[in-house]
């Protein structure tokens, strides 16, 4: 238990640190309500849009923030050379990863959240029952950016445009988290239950289990001694 | 386009591609070995005037 | 400082002239031997270098990065790192042509260029990594970190492209009005044109993958060369 509480530590220093500068949680936020917004333009507003145009954009605006954040998680920590400190504690590596994993899922989904909150809003979206499925989505959606993220902004940090190349090398990494997302999200704001996404949410448990799996035994490799 | 206009153009520029890869090599071959014949004349250049 | 002088080693040259002719045989089989196909046409061609293209991409070049990436992670020699890099370029090669010659297949046949078909969507997906791959490498500097770094990003694109698949695959089925019948028969002359290619291209990736990991190791000798010199300098100048 106490590998979790160390781990536990790890993640709490991040998210304190993110909650008092701010900055980070904003732009996430405002970057994902703007891409809802600016989705929206190009599509007739008196028409409704189909369900699966609306996932798409529901997962296209958690995916962007998500990406900024995570990236920002090691971004902060080299420019005050902190990592070097963090290294130095008599810590497994895959403690820190796990409190870095950890505190980038929190952000993640808190973020995913609140575009969630504001996606039903301007799509009018009424689910009832179906929330609970598109939750737990979030959830694992969030994981596997989660994931994937930390492992490569651990990769990226500390390089000049870092954001935009942490786009271009996790991006073609989630197309499966995407596909399986955005199918299961689409049935459920067509009203249909979780159980009629039939195999996609299982997909998504499968891809977060490998690699979560594969990026704890990487990891080790990607902080530099 | 006719058929064979598009056949043409993916075996050209399948062809383009690799020919196009190829000689990247050969020049950056060509390159390296240029540099490091250089680097060995100035070494054993500073070698010679070290000693005497 | 010993190092080659001639121009290209003996097995290295026998290498790129039976490569060579084997690319030539399999080009003759292709476009003059195999028997014009009864539906689609001379089109049907790109097939014999469309197909094998493919294969070379998804199959033997981005392996070879994940095992070399292993490789390096648990030996810590940069040969491997190097390799590695060599075979995801040649990869990117195969991969862009892959991607060239289905859609001008696919126009003529189907009347559209993109079908999101599994197998070239997937395709499409993998050269978004190769090219991640590459720029990495770009940007990451040079020796072990840029090998860390890389080796890292090689394995996790690797396991993730079946998946990519997987994904794909089950998306398309979903959707049939979007499935396209891609088959068409294959007499026993196409197959065997077919081998012919196959056969050629692979030779044509182990060629290439040697000639450019020879430049990359020249290139790294060099870098510890100029290192060396740099060191010597400061020794003998100064104080």
């Amino acid at each position: 238990m106490a590998f979790f509480s160390q781990a536990w530590t790890i993640a709490r220093k991040d998210l304190l640190t993110e909650l008092r500068g701010a900055s980070t949680i904003i732009s996430m936020v405002l970057l994902g309500l703007l891409v809802v917004l600016v989705f929206n333009f190009g599509a007739d507003p008196g028409v409704e849009s189909a369900a699966l145009a609306r996932s798409g954009v529901l997962w296209a605006a958690f995916l962007f923030s998500g990406v900024i954040a995570v990236g920002r998680s090691f971004a902060s920590e080299r420019e005050a050379g902190c990592l070097d400190g963090l290294l130095l504690c008599p810590v497994d590596r895959a403690l820190i990863y796990l409190g870095k994993l950890i505190g980038n899922f929190i952000l993640v989904f808190a973020t995913g959240v609140v575009i969630l909150l504001f996606f039903t809003v301007i799509y009018n979206v009424s689910l009832g029952l179906g929330w609970l499925g598109i939750l737990l989505l979030l959830v694992l959606a969030s994981v596997g950016l989660a994931t994937l993220g930390t492992l490569f902004a651990a990769v990226a940090a500390g390089v000049r445009a870092r954001d935009a190349l942490l786009t271009v090398f996790i991006f073609p990494l989630l197309v499966p988290l995407v596909i399986a997302a955005a199918h299961t999200s689409t049935l459920l704001l067509d009203g249909k239950g979780l159980g009629a996404a039939g195999f996609w949410p299982w997909l998504l448990v499968v891809y977060d289990a490998i690699f979560l799996a594969v990026s704890f035994m990487v990891f080790d490799f990607v902080v530099e001694d | 386009m006719s058929n064979l206009g598009f056949l043409a153009l993916g075996y050209g520029l399948i062809w383009a591609l690799i020919g196009a890869y190829v000689w990247f090599i050969s020049l950056r071959q060509a390159t390296l070995r240029r540099e490091l014949e250089q680097l060995e004349a100035e070494v054993s250049e500073a070698a010679r005037t070290r000693t005497t | 400082m010993d190092l080659e002088r001639k121009r290209l080693g003996v097995a290295t040259g026998t290498l790129v002239i039976i490569t060579f002719s084997l690319v030539l045989v399999a080009l003759t089989a292709a476009l003059v031997l195999a028997p014009r196909e009864l539906q689609m046409g001379d089109i049907q061609r790109l097939f014999y270098f469309h197909m094998p293209s493919a294969w070379i991409a998804l199959g033997p070049a981005f392996t070879v990065v994940f095992a070399l990436s292993i490789a390096y992670l648990v030996t810590g020699k940069l040969k491997y790192d190097r390799w590695a890099a060599a075979s995801a370029e040649i990869g990117v090669i195969f991969t862009t042509v892959t991607l060239l010659t289905g859609p001008l297949w696919a126009k003529p046949v189907w009347g559209v260029y993109w079908t999101w078909e599994p197998r070239l969507t997937t395709t499409l997906v993998l050269w978004f990594i190769y090219v991640g791959y590459l720029l990495l490498r770009a940007i990451a500097g040079e020796g072990p970190r840029r090998a860390r770094l890389s080796a890292v990003y090689g394995i996790v694109g690797w396991i993730d492209v079946p998946i990519v698949f997987l994904s794909i695959w089950l998306w398309r089925t979903l959707h049939p009005r979007l499935l396209t019948g891609s088959g068409f028969s294959m007499d026993s002359r196409m197959l065997a044109a077919l081998m012919v290619s196959l056969v050629a291209f692979t030779l044509l990736y182990v060629c290439l993958l040697v000639l450019r990991a020879r430049t990359l190791a020249v290139e790294a000798t060099l870098s510890g060369l100029r290192a060396e010199i740099r060191r010597r300098n400061r020794r003998g100048g100064g104080s």
